[in-house]
């Protein structure tokens, strides 16, 4: 798995009440970021990408910005984010993630929704997303883990409304850092709900540690199962992952793993020859490499354990 | 190794100057020939008919019991009505309430009484009679809410008159076409000067679709039969591109000899046009539409050229491709009832 | 090479030259559908790009399709056959939702969800010729995007490079309202072809350009004298015409013979209903420009 000494963290809590409030020992990266004293509110930068009319414009575009934005990750925002029609389900509570390392250093986490009808009215909802920039050291404080900080912007949408007009300069975005948990992104801690899921758990969890690109098909409950690949990675890997869940594979978008409720023809048309491994939940996984086996039975053992413990 | 199949003609600016220049100069407008004006007849009884008012000659037949010509002028009003009004029988139609057309969607039943309908669309030496006696000045003609409207219904000089005429005139290579560049309210209003009406839009389709009561249900899509033939009319396919006489594509007629009522130009109705989509929304304009019937020469979807698609158009849109047709009511009465559209 | 990749062979993109895998069917740069490649390998001329630019909600899907349609149905002096099954998507499309009374949806900015069209077209008159033609259906978006900041989409700045001849669609009707929006993204779109032209000062562009004013059925004078309403309602474009490119016509056109609106009581938007088609002006700038190639 790799030439270096590895922290391994210590196995997930049991479910119970105590697990909602347990702190979790997050290994310490090398090089000191664990000296960094805990703080409450993390300021980052913020922007918010959709379709509206204004004087200046008409349609998708980078509608607000906090002024720490470069150009060049005003581009890359633009080239990834999604536009009409990119969200899988196309009914108006529908929800999709991104996330990705940007050129310029920083981590982008987006919240992806549907926003009302699409603007000049042709047919289908407005996609919104609203993201915000990332330090490696700010990313660090959530313990890279996306799916939290999307769980973040969920609730600031769902309680602010999103932002259908231009505004030429929005404030920083302060994100309240909250003390490690498992599953506090997606709604409370549900371990994998069968050993065929935890399977597929550690394939996408395999694919990211290894570079491979992977879209995976069938998934229902994505952000609950990428956060768990998520926790079965270092630190370090997840600052360099590029993932989506709920949103239509689009090359463009470049993402190492899209997660989909469903597969259709026309994903399979664009990944075609593409180095890109399709893969559908239902069949079997398959196996993880070699050098992430320890992992694999260490999951496996707490696995069994709680089988032998009690209900889940 | 790439491939670079893409092969761009190393230009020739002296010569695609050229070739611009040659091509505008080429682009000539179109051969117009000023229609002369009428030399009336000083007799307004005589004028009238000269004037093709042959509705109005009967309908105020009282007004001129003492004139001497009166019988004579009543004779030839009858005879050219005859000749240019056909009779459409009673009947009943379905006008569909949704703008899109699928069976279960609501509709609404109106009966037709018998009425005589315009053989043809009124054409350009038709309509230019209506200017030359005053029509465009004559307030009573008109809706008193469009009289502040009168002064843009300007010709491509600044004449009064048809969008496309010049200097009041029309062409007079094309005097046998519709005319067209007319908003309803000048189409109504050379139908009221002439003692005629518009017809509305049920009767308009029990015209083209031939709904008469017998007991075999007939429901035409189109005058002629319920298949496309576009050698009976023009629309699009028929690779025209523009207007005809009003007397061609005989056998695009109607049983009773009315021409043209798929094709050429989509003509004014008096109805307002209703309509609501898929999720019951009503369909609005940016101001009052009136339902227009028929298809033109550059409809596209033959199926909007058929006898039972509604359409509507903004009521001041002064198109290249709308024109009018006219009815005269059978008796007076009937010209209320028509108005009316039921519940 | 990664375990699932397979040995790389000459299957080159035409739009940008990147190097893709065998079985792939889009490239792996630009999104472009692989099959043209094989179906210009096929044929015996060489196919010319013609690019349909405009902002986003200008109508390029609409006359897009709708003058494919017509080309294939022999319009005037043309035959046009679609090369590959992807060439009728966009028509199929547009056509249906037409016919139906609804506009088309709209053209996300993802270049993989771009409609292609491959045509042969037969020119009867003035000599007859067969032209193949190359015809992407862009987002608007992307298109503003790649101005605002050249190379956020690579694929239209290839698009470009290659670009035999262009057909820039204004919308007429709001530059008619007085909004200046029309004139300054044309101006900005033509100047980025100006400047990837890199010509001198006294150098002029002489792609064939028409210049295509739309929904002119809202503005009527459009189609008496195209030249003289964008003289007046797009000065900037005009002036930016005059002095930068050689070889551009103005044009006006419509599909839409009338237009209406669905709204419901407490609705904050309203849907626009073509509620006829009424096609003015819609062969005319394709003409112009194969005129020119």
């Amino acid at each position: 798995m790799g030439d270096r000494p590895v922290v391994v963290a210590e196995p997930p809590p049991l479910p119970g009440p105590a697990a909602s409030h347990a702190v979790q020992a997050e290994p310490a990266p090398a090089g000191g970021v664990a000296d960094r004293p805990l703080r409450d509110v993390i300021q980052c930068d913020q922007a918010v990408f959709t379709s509206v009319h204004s004087q200046m414009g008409e349609g998708y575009r980078l509608i607000a910005i906090s002024p720490g934005l470069r150009p060049d990750e005003k581009v890359e925002i633009t080239q990834r984010s999604p536009s009409h029609d990119s969200l899988c389900d196309s009914g108006p509570h529908a929800v999709g993630m991104l996330a990705y390392a940007m050129a310029s250093g920083r981590y982008c986490v987006a919240y992806c929704s549907h926003a009302g009808r699409e603007h000049t009215a042709r047919g289908g909802q407005r996609v919104y997303t609203h993201m915000v920039l990332l330090t490696p050291a700010d990313f660090t404080a959530f313990q890279n883990n996306p799916v939290r900080i999307h769980a973040l912007l969920a609730d600031l949408v769902s309680r602010q409304g999103p932002m259908l007009k231009v505004v030429p300069r929005v404030e920083r975005l302060g994100l309240p850092v909250m003390k490690p948990s498992w599953g506090k992104g997606c709604g409370g801690f549900r371990p994998p709900a069968s050993q065929a899921e935890a399977e597929w758990i550690w394939s996408m969890a395999d694919a990211l540690q290894s570079g491979r690109r992977l879209v995976l098909a069938g998934v229902r409950e994505p952000l609950r199962l990428l956060e768990w690949a998520v926790l079965c990675l270092k630190l370090r890997v997840r600052r360099g992952m590029d993932v989506s869940a709920g949103l239509k594979y689009a090359p463009g978008r470049r993402m190492q793993l899209v997660l989909l409720p469903k597969e259709d023809a026309q994903t399979q048309r664009l990944i075609a020859g593409q180095d890109v491994e399709l893969r559908r939940v239902g069949q079997p996984a398959p196996p993880p490499l070699p050098g992430f086996l320890p992992w694999a039975n260490l999951l496996r053992a707490w696995y069994a354990q709680r089988e032998v413990i009690g209900p889940r | 190794m790439a491939l670079r199949l893409f092969s761009r003609r190393q230009p020739d600016p002296a010569a695609q100057r050229a070739r611009t220049v040659a091509k505008r100069a080429a682009r000539k407008p179109e051969p117009y020939e000023p229609a002369e004006p009428l030399v009336l007849e000083k007799d307004p009884l005589q004028r009238h008919i000269q004037l093709e008012r042959y509705g109005h000659v009967v309908r105020n037949r009282q007004q001129w019991v003492d004139h001497p010509l009166i019988e004579s002028a009543f004779q030839a009003a009858i005879e050219e009505i005859d000749a240019h009004f056909a009779l459409v029988p009673e009947g009943f139609v379905s006008l569909s309430q949704t703008i899109v057309d699928a069976p279960g969607l609501p509709e609404l039943d109106i009966e037709t009484d018998a009425f005589l309908l315009g053989r043809t669309c009124v054409t350009n030496g038709q309509f230019q009679k209506f200017l030359d006696n005053g029509g465009y000045e004559d307030l009573d003609l008109w809706p008193q809410d469009i009289w502040p409207h009168l002064i843009d219904l300007k010709d491509q000089t600044g004449h009064t008159g048809p969008r496309f005429w010049r200097e009041g005139r029309h062409n007079k290579l094309i005097s046998d076409h519709p005319v067209v560049g007319v908003s309803y309210y000048e189409a109504a209003a050379y139908a009221k000067w002439a003692g005629y009406r518009l017809p509305t839009g049920a009767e308009w389709q029990m015209a083209a679709s031939w709904r008469i009561r017998s007991s075999a249900h007939v429901l035409r899509r189109y005058p002629w039969g319920d298949a496309l033939d576009i050698s009976r009319c023009n629309i699009w396919a028929s690779n025209i591109g523009h207007t005809v006489p009003v007397t061609e594509y005989e056998s695009g007629a109607a049983p009773n000899g009315v021409h043209q009522l798929i094709g050429n130009v989509w003509e004014w109705t008096s109805f307002d046009f209703t309509a609501i989509d898929e999720l019951a929304r009503t369909v609005v304009g940016d101001m009052l539409l009136k339902e227009v019937r028929g298809g033109a020469f550059d409809t596209y979807f033959p199926a909007q050229a058929a006898s039972t698609f509604r359409t509507g158009l903004a009521s001041l849109t002064r198109a290249h491709n709308v024109g009018f047709r006219c009815v005269l009511d059978l008796t007076p009465s009937d010209a209320a009832d028509a108005e009316r559209r039921p519940e | 090479m990664t375990t699932y990749a397979e040995a790389a062979v000459e299957n080159s993109c035409l739009i940008c030259g990147a190097r893709n895998l065998v079985g792939a069917m889009v490239c792996c740069d630009c999104q472009a559908p692989l099959a043209i490649v094989h179906d210009v390998a096929a044929q015996e001329r060489d196919p010319q790009i013609v690019t349909i630019l405009g902002e986003s909600n200008v109508g390029k899907t609409v006359y897009l399709g709708f003058l494919l349609d017509m080309l294939t149905q022999r319009a005037a002096d043309y035959e046009a056959i679609p090369k590959g099954a992807y060439s009728v998507d966009l028509q199929q499309n547009v056509i249906s939702h037409m016919a139906r009374r609804t506009f088309p949806p709209k053209t996300a900015m993802e270049a993989n969800s771009w409609y292609w069209a491959y045509y042969q077209i037969y020119q009867r008159k003035p000599a007859p010729k067969w032209i193949d033609l190359l015809m992407p259906d862009m987002a608007g978006e992307s298109l503003a995007a790649e101005v605002s900041t050249p190379n956020t989409f690579k694929v239209i700045r290839s698009l470009l490079k290659l670009s035999a001849g262009t057909l820039l669609l204004v919308d007429a009707a709001m530059a008619a309202n007085g909004s200046t929006q029309p004139d300054f993204f044309a101006v900005k779109m033509l100047s980025y072809i100006d400047s990837m032209h890199q010509a001198k000062r006294d150098e002029r562009v002489q792609t064939p350009t028409a210049i295509v004013l739309c929904k002119a059925d809202h503005c009527p004078e459009c189609f008496d004298h195209p030249r003289r309403f964008a003289q007046a309602n797009l000065n900037r474009l005009w002036n930016l015409c005059e002095n930068r490119f050689s070889n551009v016509e103005f044009f006006a056109t419509s599909v839409v013979g009338s237009l209406g609106y669905a709204t419901a009581p407490g609705e904050d938007y309203v849907t626009p209903i073509p509620l006829h088609t009424a096609l003015q002006g819609v062969l005319e700038p394709f003409q112009w420009v194969t005129d020119q190639l």
